[in-house]
């Protein structure tokens, strides 16, 4: 069985400047991925080469074992929230969602979770509204409710609570764990800390485009180094103010 | 293989039926758009009377039969219409058709030849929209005429494929030179600068060097009607009352328009990947630092709060300059002077001229969406101490400031090489400054009155909120009356030589005429100042 994403030696660069140096992924299927880092670090370029939206400058990547370079392939097994929520604002939620189901070719069965989908998201009294009367969470709740819609074996995640209030919050936790415990890969990057202890299986940090720690939550809680119990906040602040010296920090499976 | 093809064209239609009720819903969701277009349909219903008229009469005359040399005219001006169609979506490629609205989740939703054909499509149906109707209604009004109603049909089958061939011509010319600017390595700024640069070049060219006489421009086109897809008119003659015998000519023309629109759409295909998934093209840092280094405020714009937000606005355009992308309609307002500059630089005209061009642009560059301008910044700005005046302020310098030198230099050079006078030369001068003023001031009220907020793909793919059609349609047609007014007002009475202006008394009447104009102007700019002011004092978002 392949795994749902893996990488080797990826690499980005943007003229002089370097956004992804030689990233070494393998996360398996129906992980939870907890991908943090600061700003800038990279995060986004790497889920823009993974989901084929940027030509890598070196180094492969795979998703399901269908080479990135391969968009036809890996767009088949891949759902995509960017950070900005893609909605037209012209459109009901509804329509969003059906129109989604129609570029995926859903069947009946996906279409009929249209509706569910929305009530799961508290969206179904405005499904019929247009999108531009909505709010910041209800935009972010439509754009994710289209990502799951297909039901992608990989799911590719920028800020998925961003915006949210807390009770929305806790219904996109719920349906993460969920997919995960179906089987589905999810890579979620958020700067919501607690979100990542309570649902990833496993946990990288990014810092300067390169990877400098890797483990579960519980690993990067207890650095090795210190012996000392902490918690991941002060784990990703540790090993993101650690310029120049990523090896030392890094917790290898 | 087929069953991707197919579904990448039904995939296609999708995008491009979304596309499309997405273009209807947002026009019929804004009132001020809908004004604006109730606008547009009034401002050229006599264009369209007459063109309908005119057709009418024309099928009339020809009813039984012509001398006129009709096919020989006509070959040519199909292959100038396949020209300029694919030149217009070139440049519409280029300006926003050519991309989707979140193309991250329709690439990775489906296959980018997916969504090239939607695009297509849906710009196929807006230019069949836009373009076809009144070309099949002044069709229908000749048919009905000439007594040949079945021209119609025949017209419409035979348009159809030039739009097609059109289009899909036009979007691989954009992505090709979009493609040219990122093999140059210009980041999305510069191409847009080089893009507005050709755009004004060939616009300006064609006005300028096309003759101005129907007869000569049909002999000028003449040769074109040898290029082979210029007998595809035959076709379109056909059941008109000067129908020719269709021949081989016209069969291999029809096969290369009919063949070459698959092949361009093919190629569109191919392209747009390129263009959708290049590296953007960015600065490295030293640049970048270089650049803000350069961009210190000058010690004279310092002082003042209202003047360093005119220097702030300099900034973000030299930054942005894609929200500057409506200048290029103010280019028609160059071509007389361009062909004057050309047949006759000494006319006395020339000056006036100037004088209203560089008004529009004091106007337009900065006044036309104060509001919208402002971006995600707009909530800082609305809670800044006396936001209205300060902010209508700065932006009226920022355009004057920029373009009144400029203008009254280029009035005096035109004024001195001219015929003018010395006297006329003085009141085509303050004329300019009058002119200048209530362009300024209008374009803020009309930008205020019907802003744009949400920014639109402006041009090579990058996106700035650019005026709305209503307020830069408005500031062009309100600014051209004021302006013929103010022509007249400074002309009229020195040129007739008739009572009341006969004698020593047209001096007079043209200094009270003069004044006259200028006052209503300066009442009508203050009523813009203050509710441009008030709208920005008092706006709450709804």
């Amino acid at each position: 069985m392949p795994a749902a994403i893996e990488t080797e030696a990826l690499t980005k660069t943007y003229g002089d400047v370097t956004a992804l140096s030689g990233l070494d992924l393998s996360i398996p299927q129906g992980t939870v991925y907890g991908f943090l880092g600061p700003n800038g670090a990279g995060k986004t370029t790497t889920m823009r080469i993974l989901t084929t939206l940027t030509d890598p400058s070196g180094g492969d990547a795979w998703i399901e074992g269908d080479h990135v370079a391969d968009r036809d392939a890996v767009v088949d097994h891949v759902g995509y929230l960017p950070e900005q929520p893609p909605v037209y604002d012209e459109l009901t939620a509804r329509e969003q969602l059906s129109y989604l189901a129609d570029l995926r070719d859903l069947g009946a069965s996906a279409r009929d979770r249209i509706d569910p989908l929305l009530e799961r998201f508290e969206l179904l009294g405005d499904a019929d509204e247009p999108i531009r009367t909505y709010s910041k969470g209800m935009r972010q709740k439509t754009a994710l409710a289209g990502t799951v819609l297909g039901d992608p074996d990989v799911l590719f995640l920028d800020e998925p609570t961003s915006g949210l209030d807390p009770r929305a919050a806790r219904t996109v936790r719920d349906l993460l764990a969920e997919l995960a415990a179906q089987g589905r890969t999810v890579f979620l990057s958020t700067h919501v800390l607690p979100v990542v202890e309570e649902l990833a299986d496993s946990v990288g940090v990014l810092n300067e485009g390169r990877l400098v720690a890797q483990g579960t939550p519980t690993e990067l809680e207890h650095r090795a180094e210190t012996g000392t119990e902490r918690g991941l906040e002060d784990a990703f602040l540790d090993l993101t103010a650690e310029l120049g010296h990523p090896g030392e920090a890094v917790l290898e499976d | 293989m087929a069953g991707q093809l197919a579904r990448d064209l039904r995939h296609g239609v999708h995008i491009a039926t979304v596309e499309i009720r997405r273009s209807v819903r947002a026009v019929l969701a804004s009132r001020r758009q809908l004004m604006g277009i109730a606008l547009l349909l009034v401002l050229f219903s006599p264009v369209l009377f007459s063109l309908l008229s005119g057709g009418y009469a024309l099928g009339l005359r020809f009813r039984t039969g012509t001398d006129l040399p009709v096919v020989e005219l006509l070959r040519p001006q199909v292959v100038a219409w396949i020209g300029s169609l694919s030149i217009v979506f070139g440049l519409r490629a280029l300006e926003r058709a050519g991309d989707a609205d979140h193309a991250d989740l329709l690439l990775t939703l489906v296959r980018p030849r997916a969504v090239v054909t939607g695009l297509v499509l849906a710009e196929y149906v807006r230019v069949v929209a836009v373009f076809g109707s009144p070309i099949v209604a002044a069709v229908a009004a000749f048919a009905l005429g000439a007594g040949t109603p079945l021209m119609i049909p025949v017209a419409v089958v035979g348009v159809l494929p030039l739009l097609a061939l059109g289009l899909t011509g036009g979007f691989t010319l954009g992505y090709l030179v979009r493609l040219g600017y990122r093999r140059l390595g210009w980041s999305n700024p510069s191409g847009a600068w080089a893009s507005l640069l050709v755009a004004g070049a060939i616009i300006v060219g064609v006005n300028v060097f096309a003759p101005s006489n129907p007869v000569r421009l049909l002999e000028a086109l003449a040769p074109l009607g040898a290029v082979p897809v210029g007998p595809y008119a035959d076709l379109l003659l056909v059941a008109s009352p000067v129908a020719v015998t269709v021949g081989t000519p016209s069969l291999v023309a029809a096969g290369i328009v009919l063949g070459s629109i698959p092949l361009l759409f093919g190629a569109t295909w191919q392209l747009a990947p390129v263009v959708w998934y290049a590296d953007p093209v960015t600065s490295d840092g030293t640049s970048v630092r270089a650049r803000l280094s350069r961009a210190a405020m000058p010690s004279a714009l310092a002082g003042r709060r209202v003047t360093r937000l005119v220097w702030w606005q300099w900034v973000r355009g030299v930054r942005a300059p894609a929200q500057f992308v409506h200048l290029t309609y103010f280019l028609f307002m160059a071509f007389p002077i361009a062909q004057l500059a050309v047949s006759n630089p000494r006319s006395p005209i020339m000056p006036v001229f100037v004088a209203v061009l560089g008004a529009f642009l004091a106007g337009g560059t900065f006044g036309l969406n104060p509001l919208g301008a402002e971006g995600s910044m707009l909530p800082a700005v609305l809670t800044t101490p006396s936001p209205g005046r300060t902010l209508v302020r700065a932006r009226i310098l920022a355009g004057t400031i920029l373009w009144l030198p400029v203008t009254l230099l280029g009035v005096v050079l035109t004024g001195w090489y001219s015929t003018l006078g010395s006297v006329n030369l003085a009141y085509v001068l303050v004329y300019a400054i009058v002119l200048t003023g209530f362009s300024s001031l209008l374009a803020l009220g009309l930008g205020a009155f019907a802003p744009r907020f949400e920014a639109v793909r402006a041009f090579g793919g990058v996106e700035a909120p650019t005026p709305t059609t209503a307020a830069l349609l408005g500031h062009s047609f309100l600014t051209t009356v004021v302006a013929v007014a103010g022509i007249a007002a400074v002309f009229v009475p020195v040129v007739i030589d008739a009572p009341p202006f006969a004698g020593g008394s047209a001096q007079l009447v043209r200094a009270v005429g003069f004044l006259a104009w200028a006052t209503l102007l300066a009442l009508a700019a203050a009523g813009c100042y203050r509710y441009t002011v008030a709208r920005l004092d008092g706006y709450t978002y709804e």
